[in-house]
């Protein structure tokens, strides 16, 4: 069956509006921007060539960011997950500013289901049906989520605080 | 909780970009064929129409001074990913190739990174063709001229490029295109490889006084459009003829060095 060409513009019409957002979520997952420019395009492209399986019941915003977490995951290795490995391209300079430092490792220690839940509510403003799409999860295990991984980065900030 | 230390953090660990991957980029990934023919034209992609109406507004807004009508200002904020502008938008060249007349407007950008980390310096540089039909443009940072290159598009003497279709109405036969960029100040020539192994030379000019950046420009006219596709490295050259700045161009896997 050929795909509608209304699911392209969907995808393009977020694209559009969007791929900022997209590229921080994929930057901040992968922490290299080459790979993260890699890893929109090819979320992209993987959501276009597949399109016709999105079944249009869930959010096309959080479909759309499943697809680029998936790329960008398939670019990271473990030593880029601990931020240090950044390019230096636009203001990639790693901060010299030791608070923040602190709660950059607490949140890449976060296990990757409450780092990506930050990332997506941060990055693209997901509301939890669209995050719940992006990660595979029932809706009601989205609150609960970012609870957890908020309640952890709050005792940190706190230790940083005194 | 500290939110505003935590958003930091968050800003830090993925600033927004001014160079974002272009929509034919991603279609041209998915292998979306006749995409010169098939996709929407130029002048009704959303940005593109920003950026045909910024260089549309060039003289008024820089005549006034006002910036509050700039396409990349959203309700008085800018744009996510879109650098503020601190300067006047200036218009570098101006020529016409194959019967299409282009511009090449420049204007310097600050990007704030937040906290107490010193900000960016950057170069916002755009295209208009054929009086606001069609137009692309780049934001980056101001590159810098530093002995020996590297193959890295990161690197502070890489050199940043775009391009574009001069017709970009459905079916048409017309498939000239160009190539836009910008150099460090001290490169005087910019040798265009292609992956077939042919190259083109494009001799740089200068940049407005105005825009207080040590950099020059660029532009060539493409017999074809997809040439821009196939563009394997850009290696500019100082007076002397020596290397001073490159851009090898890897995606989507690797086809060229800097060294």
């Amino acid at each position: 069956m050929r795909p509608s060409s209304a699911s392209l513009a969907a995808i393009e019409r977020v694209y559009g509006t969007k791929a900022s957002g997209f590229l921080r979520l994929a930057l901040a997952t992968t922490g290299n921007i080459e790979r993260a420019r890699d890893a929109l395009q090819e979320g992209f492209a993987g959501a276009i060539r597949s399109r016709e399986t999105f079944r249009g019941t869930g959010s096309i915003e959080g479909w759309l960011a499943r697809c680029v977490l998936n790329a960008a995951r398939d670019r990271c290795s473990p030593a880029d997950l601990n931020g240090d490995a950044r390019s230096t391209e636009g203001s990639f300079e790693p901060s010299n500013d030791t608070s923040r430092t602190v709660v950059r490792g607490a949140i890449m220690q976060l296990p990757r289901r409450q780092r990506e839940a930050v990332f997506l509510r941060y990055y693209l403003d997901l509301d939890y049906r669209s995050i719940a799409e992006a990660l595979g999860i029932e809706q009601g295990t989205v609150s609960a989520t970012l609870h957890v991984a908020k309640k952890a980065l709050a005792e940190v900030l706190q230790e940083v605080e005194r | 909780m500290n939110r505003q230390l935590l958003n930091r953090t968050l800003d830090d660990l993925a600033p927004a970009q001014g160079e974002i991957p272009t929509w034919e980029d991603v279609l041209d990934r998915a292998g979306i064929e006749g995409l010169v023919s098939t996709r929407r034209p130029l002048w009704k992609r959303s940005w593109v129409i920003a950026l045909a109406v910024l260089v549309a507004v060039l003289v008024p807004l820089a005549a006034i001074g006002s910036q509050e009508n700039w396409w990349f200002l959203d309700n008085g904020s800018p744009k996510p990913g879109m650098p503020r502008p601190v300067s006047a938008i200036l218009e570098v060249k101006s020529g016409s190739w194959s019967g299409h007349d282009w511009q090449l407007a420049a204007y310097r950008t600050f990007v704030h990174r937040g906290g107490t980390g010193p900000g960016i310096e950057g170069v916002c540089y755009s295209s208009q063709v054929d009086h606001g039909r069609g137009g692309t443009g780049a934001c980056t940072p101001i590159p810098s001229q530093l002995p020996g290159v590297s193959s890295e598009s990161s690197a502070p003497n890489s050199i940043s490029f775009f391009g574009g279709p001069f017709n970009t109405r459905r079916g048409a036969t017309d498939k000239t295109g160009y190539v836009f960029g910008m150099v460090p100040g001290n490169v005087t020539d910019v040798n265009i490889h292609f992956k077939d192994g042919r190259a083109t030379d494009a001799p740089t000019f200068a940049a407005p006084e105005a825009l207080g950046a040590s950099v020059r420009f660029f532009g060539v006219e493409l017999s074809e459009y997809g040439l821009f596709l196939s563009i394997s490295k850009l290696v500019g050259l100082n007076g002397q003829g020596e290397i001073a700045a490159c851009t090898a161009i890897n995606r989507p896997k690797p086809s060229a060095t800097c060294s």
